[in-house]
């Protein structure tokens, strides 16, 4: 690191992303330092915009439920039962018991992927390669299970207008508990990982953290906000499908650092695996659409607005459809729970260390990228200077910038 | 729950009724835009524990308006209300949420970028924020937009 003189104060611009190859999505931090510490932070989006809410608009009511799971790859089950959601409460459409509850299976099961991915992802930035790949080996259990029931891996596209395009043959019960049992077992090992290993708990603990005001102002959701002790899931306050007949406890916890909000999502692992053990055994039966068979699904749209919520693996998902009566929504609003956790909650990083960084945006559950180049900024002089990587490492170079 | 809440009918009365939609807790509300950081304001000192979900625009050509729908939780009462306000189309302008409510900032960006509405006292606006760099003056969700 450059060190500027003491009665210089320098602020170094470091822009990270917005490629890197370890982590996934385009996206840019832009950090402004000063030595090792972080006095200023904020996020450039926009790199991969690709207009699924201007699209969904030119697509039809049944179009959409295909395109809208498309947003994401990774909650693409919650994203469709959001949609749904909101079709369904500007229709008025009742959907049977049997498909709340296999909805609120194939939800689970992607919260139980996501947050092994995500858990994952924070080893491998923390330096744990091999818990990093034991956890995503594990999580391919889970991948497996999501096609055993939906008939895809990824994209499940399970969603349906009034509820679900598939039934769950009664055989296949105990093949998920066999894989589940397994997932429990294992997490019980990874649990105590997190929970015991120093090195964990050194570079998580007190490092990036949000106090229970600062959360709930800066709209922060999903673990990120019960972390910092909020009881905030969308699951418990406005329910939605089988939630209100399925028990579970809302993970929650006060610390408000990055260890609380990984603690959090293992915690809501074995929530899910738990519901998922009694949607398996209390699975109603019956249809799983309201109508004789799919195609005689309603074509016909009332005038009004619907509002779809669910809580995806990362917090709040919205969805907010308008119709003027025509086979084509009038406006589908997305909002999703990444485009607040990461913008918003860039306060977290402030007078943190750089190498902290990283496990902090981690902890968010989105991406970072690597260093490309850095930008100086000289306050004194009011000139912005950017200095390629390379000639970073050439230290007269550097000498003479920073004479 | 230890402390009891004051009704959300009784706190927003002077600004208008508040109607609901079809599902028991959510519940929709008609303001005047000038209102809208009053009420979030009175909200804010009444319950506490209210966030900001989403700001949600929506293009009325054939009216010439924008409606901006404002959607809250609010946190002590189990209650997802819309605050819902009507705005000129050819002059979007609103007061900014952004000093009372942080977690505003990234929404009023977006609807700033995609639809156009200008949020008055917003410091963070900038053009293009999602959009590609090449569509900065254009407002893709407006009805009229055409893509080129």
């Amino acid at each position: 690191m450059v060190t500027a003189n003491s009665d210089e104060k320098y602020v170094v611009e470091i822009p990270v992303g917005p490629q890197h190859p370890a982590l996934h999505e385009p996206i840019s931090l832009r950090l402004k330092v000063e030595g090792e510490q972080v006095v200023d932070a904020h996020v450039v989006s926009g790199y991969n915009h690709r207009g699924i809410e201007w699209l969904a608009e030119r697509k039809t009511f049944y179009q959409d439920i295909f395109l809208v799971a498309r947003t994401c790859g990774i909650c693409n089950a919650v994203h469709g039962a959001a949609y749904v959601q909101a079709v369904e409460d500007l229709m008025g459409i009742e959907v049977p018991p049997r498909a709340k509850y296999l909805r609120v299976l194939v939800m689970e099961l992607e919260r139980i992927h996501s947050h092994m991915l995500v858990l994952a992802v924070l080893a491998e930035v923390l330096g744990f390669d091999t818990l990093f790949m034991l956890m995503m080996r594990d999580r391919e259990r889970v991948m497996y299970l999501k096609e055993l029931v939906t008939g895809n891996r990824v994209h499940a596209d399970f969603m349906f207008i009034g509820g679900v395009r598939r039934d769950l043959p009664s055989d296949k019960k105990d093949k998920i508990l066999k894989h589940i049992n397994y997932i429990e077992e294992r997490m019980k090992h990874y649990e105590k990982i997190w929970a015991e290993d120093p090195i964990i708990l050194k570079r998580t603990q007190g490092v990036g953290v949000a106090s229970r005001s600062q959360a709930l102002l800066h709209s922060l959701v999903g673990p990120v906000v019960r972390g910092s002790g909020v009881r905030s899931d969308i699951r418990l306050i406005d329910p939605y499908d089988a939630y209100d007949e399925i028990p579970f406890n809302v993970v929650t916890r006060d610390e408000g650092d990055t260890w609380a909000r990984m603690m959090v999502r293992i915690g809501e692992i074995y929530e899910s695996i738990n519901m998922v053990k009694y949607v398996l055994e209390h699975l109603p039966s019956g249809p799983i659409i309201p109508w004789k068979t799919i195609k005689a699904a309603p074509r016909r749209f009332p005038v009004g607005e619907g509002i779809g919520r669910v809580e995806a693996p990362r917090g709040e998902l919205l969805y907010h459809v308008v119709s003027d009566g025509k086979p084509k929504p009038y406006r589908v609003k997305i909002r999703t729970p990444s485009l607040l956790n990461i913008h918003n909650g860039v306060f977290m990083m402030l007078d943190q260390y750089i190498a902290d960084i990283p496990a902090i945006f981690a902890s968010f559950d989105p991406c970072i990228s690597c260093m490309e180049r850095v930008i100086v900024v000289d306050n004194k002089n009011n000139r912005v200077l950017r200095i390629p990587w390379r000639k970073l490492a050439d230290r007269e170079y550097v000498k003479k910038i920073f004479r | 729950m230890n402390r009891s809440f004051p009704n959300l009918n009784d706190v927003l009365r002077e600004y208008g009724e508040v109607k609901p939609y079809r599902r028991s807790n959510r519940y929709h509300i008609e303001v005047d835009p000038k209102s809208i950081r009053s009420i979030v304001e009175k909200l804010l000192e009444v319950y506490g524990d209210v966030y900001i979900s989403t700001i949600t625009p929506v293009d009325y050509l054939k009216d010439g308006v924008i409606e901006v729908n404002y959607e809250l939780e609010i946190l002590p009462l189990n209650v997802f209300l819309v605050v819902k306000t009507k705005i000129p189309r050819n002059k979007a302008e609103i007061d900014s949420l952004v000093d009372i409510l942080p977690g505003a900032k990234v929404l009023e960006q977006e609807a700033y970028d995609l639809m156009g509405v200008v949020f008055k006292g917003n410091p963070y606006l900038r053009k293009p924020f999602l959009l590609p760099e090449e569509m900065a003056n254009e407002t893709p969700l407006r009805k009229d937009w055409k893509p080129k």
